[in-house]
């Protein structure tokens, strides 16, 4: 069994349930998501960022994984392979409070912008929009149409109809509208706190909307809700405040998520931030 | 047209192979269109809009994935479902068994008794570790990961050293030991010249060179490009030249790579003296070197293969294997003025900008400048003359290295070309193991659809032996208009020509 290679747990999310999970949702060779009640908890290999529903291994693969079970002081893989949980792998989000130096922000956040715009490969969100489909794929195009129309739909304040142009469109496994409104969520749960933005209401119409019956993506979604971030979001949203720390290595690192997952993310981020941000003046608007 | 379709059952495939399929399709031949995608209600919605949402799929649940083909003609949509289905199951067929997949270095040791060299390629933040475990269990470690630190490389190298070891890397993208390539490598013969190499591309033009000229190498060694720096010291440098030194294989010795700090000069140029077997040395710069009597400094890697083999005095002429393609006066237009270099090779890169330096007198823009001055303000905006290695982290992110997936140079080729101040683009396709199975291809699109008022110069690295067959790539790109080389220096010196009669000729 190849799990008996892994003798070495990294961090464990603070939102995985103690018990044993064994009903698999999918396997991947890095990730293996198991269903707890309506959402996913992820076992994942050494090269996924910790998150709050994650459990990260010092392991190259999880393949071969069926089942596990956490205990106070310990986790057991496929019944016979315990390692030990300690307190140091605790994995809990970081908290944002509102920033004073606006000025940092923006012109961090404009930069990121700029980086990103030059980078979001051609089949993400953004890159379908900015640069319409290099390929000649009428699929693309269309996709690219209804992101146009429902970038459209949140300019003009039409929240149901924009969400309908995302939800559950696009390449990906998890398709890149539904990628889209995950960084959407997750740019207007930030401004709450940062800028002390009121958007509860429209994050509340825009999580109804989405209505995800797909656990991963749920789990997504609600952890963007409730900015419960993964550990390279939270590095990104922490350089945007912080004159000691660089915002590329986080961005690099965000936009290698999946084929587009990240780029899209990021693309629904800066969306929310040029709407309704402060003095972010990001050039989305006027697509 | 005919719309075909298939759906994936009980398979797991992450996104980015859903995108490669969907890619590997639309290239198919007679294919107008295909995806490979989940059957959500909405992307079913978007599939019914370009009338390939079929019966086949209608059935389909929401957490499955459809590959659906537009086709001119039933054979060819029949054609492409079949190699969706080979994409889709080469990797089922590797995980069933035919290759082993082994999730340590203990395990593939155990597999294999006689190994003493261990690959690595992991995430940075592991690697170190790894090659520690390698090395303890006494093998040769060759790191092709990056972002391991200085400290880790230092200590991990004195280990190496200690027990007798090499330790290739980190970030060493390029090795030949007896006889066989690994990572980004070329087919060289065996031969009696040693190389050691601080420079991936460096190493594989030397190598393509000698074997271009009908020589082949003992061993290519891999240094990692921060060994020649003050904090590790030279201490690989060092070793591998001393092992080649020693070696009974290897009648001459060539050392490849960026100007090491004063002190590990030092050092080589004590060891090289010591040696009675003729050495080349090429640190990619003009610069003075000590007159040491078996030393002889390159001026650039055709010339170090060059010299190279020349100094094995084996009584055989000392040609290079010729290609010969004609190329037409190319018709710039007048407002075209700039050179810009894409590479993917980034010593490629590197010699372009010491090359250009030394035939205009100053340096161009460049993402690898060695001065702020000449930097690329923004990497993805060029300006005037200028080269970029599209292998920098810039344009990686995300992405396989650009001597595997060429589509963000294609862009950029393109981009180029469309700036009407442009008058040469010069390129480089690397070929070899490990590379794009047939670059030419991949790029003669574009070459073929570029304005006939800009010129392409295209320096192909590779030798007879690579699995690409440089022959029909050079002849693929040839027919597209472009002017190929099998040398760097070469290529380099045509792109000057051409821009340099240009200027002339428009004031």
């Amino acid at each position: 069994m190849m799990c008996n290679n892994i003798s070495k747990l990294l961090f464990i999310g603070s939102a995985v349930p103690l018990g044993r999970l064994d009903k698999l949702y999918s396997a991947h060779k890095e990730v293996i998501n198991f269903l707890y009640k309506d959402l996913a908890i992820s076992l994942c290999a050494g090269s996924v960022c910790p998150g709050k529903y994650r459990i990260i291994l010092d392991a190259d693969s999880v393949e071969g994984v069926h089942s596990m079970e956490l205990l106070p002081e310990m986790l057991i893989l496929n019944g016979d392979n315990k390692l030990s949980v300690l307190a140091e792998m605790l994995y809990t989000c970081a908290e944002f409070s509102y920033i004073s130096d606006s000025a940092l922000l923006q012109q961090r956040l404009k930069s990121s912008y700029a980086e990103f715009r030059d980078k979001a490969i051609p089949e993400s969100v953004l890159g379908l929009v900015l640069h319409n489909p290099m390929e000649d794929s009428r699929v693309n195009r269309l996709l690219a149409s209804w992101y146009s129309r429902g970038i459209e739909h949140f300019k003009q304040g039409n929240y149901a109809d924009a969400v309908q142009c995302f939800r559950h469109r696009g390449l990906g496994l998890t398709p890149a509208g539904d990628d889209f409104l995950i960084g959407m969520l997750l740019g207007m749960a930030w401004l709450m706190r940062v800028q002390k933005k009121e958007l509860s209401r429209i994050m509340d119409l825009i999580l109804h909307e989405s209505d995800v019956i797909d656990p991963l993506i749920r789990t997504f979604i609600l952890q963007a809700f409730r900015l419960e971030l993964d550990a390279d979001w939270a590095g990104l949203l922490n350089s945007f405040c912080d004159h000691g720390s660089s915002y590329k290595p986080w961005l690099h690192k965000i936009l290698s998520h999946g084929a587009s997952s990240g780029a899209d993310q990021l693309s629904g981020f800066y969306l929310a931030c040029d709407l309704f941000g402060t003095g972010m003046d990001l050039p989305i608007k006027s697509l | 047209m005919i719309a075909k379709a298939t759906i994936i059952q009980g398979m797991y495939l992450d996104s980015v192979k859903l995108m490669l399929i969907s890619k590997e399709l639309r290239a198919c031949k007679g294919v107008q269109d295909a995806v490979a995608i989940l059957a959500t209600k909405e992307n079913r919605e978007i599939l019914a809009a370009t009338d390939m949402l079929i019966d086949a799929i209608k059935d389909a649940k929401e957490t499955e994935i459809v590959v659906v083909v537009k086709a001119n003609s039933m054979a060819e949509a029949d054609a492409a479902l079949a190699s969706a289905d080979t994409l889709l199951h080469a990797k089922v067929g590797k995980r069933a068994g035919k290759s082993k997949t082994l999730n340590s270095i203990k395990s593939a040791s155990a597999s294999m008794e006689k190994a003493d060299l261990c690959l690595i390629s992991v995430a940075g933040k592991y690697a170190a570790a790894e090659a520690e475990k390698a090395l303890d269990m006494g093998m040769h470690v060759m790191l092709f990961s990056d972002n391991v630190s200085v400290s880790d490389e230092l200590k991990l190298k004195q280990k190496a050293i200690s027990q007798g070891l090499l330790m290739m890397g980190p970030d060493c993208g390029t090795a030949i030991i007896n006889g066989v390539p690994l990572a980004f490598s070329n087919a060289v013969p065996k031969g009696r010249i040693g190389i050691v190499s601080a420079s991936g591309t460096g190493l594989q033009e030397v190598s393509c060179g000698i074997a271009n000229r009908s020589r082949g190498i003992s061993q290519a060694f891999g240094t990692g490009g921060r060994d020649g720096k003050a904090e590790i010291g030279g201490i690989m440098l060092c070793a591998c030249l001393e092992y080649l030194m020693e070696d009974n294989k290897t009648d001459v010795i060539v050392l490849i790579g960026k100007t090491p700090v004063d002190a590990v000069q030092h050092k080589l140029w004590k060891l090289i003296g010591s040696s009675t077997k003729p050495v080349i040395v090429n640190f990619l710069k003009d610069m003075q070197v000590p007159e040491i009597k078996n030393l002889s400094y390159a001026a650039s890697l055709e010339d170090t293969a060059d010299l190279a083999c020349k100094a094995l005095n084996d009584s055989l002429p000392v040609e290079v294997k010729c290609f010969k393609f004609d190329f037409a006066k190319p018709n710039i237009a007048k407002d075209r003025k700039f050179i810009r270099g894409l590479y993917s090779g980034g010593t490629l890169c590197y010699e372009a900008l010491q090359l250009y330096k030394r035939e205009f007198g100053a340096y161009p823009k460049s993402n690898i400048a060695a001065e702020s001055k000449d930097m690329l303000s923004n990497v993805w905006h060029s300006e005037g003359d200028c080269f970029i290695d599209m292998g920098a982290d810039d344009f990686t992110v995300g992405r396989p290295h650009p001597m595997i997936d060429y589509s963000l140079r294609l862009k950029k080729i393109a981009e180029e070309a469309a700036d009407g101040t442009v008058a040469v683009i010069l390129l480089d396709v690397v070929l070899g193991f490990g590379a794009n199975a047939d670059p030419a291809s991949e790029l003669a699109p574009v070459l073929c659809a570029l304005p006939t008022n800009v010129a392409v110069v295209c320096h192909v690295l590779g030798t007879a032996g690579d699995p690409q067959h440089i022959e029909e790539q050079l002849s693929k790109l040839a027919a597209c208009g472009a002017r190929v080389f099998t040398s760097h220096l070469k290529a380099v010196n045509d792109a000057f020509t051409l821009l340099k009669a240009h200027r002339r000729e428009n004031g």
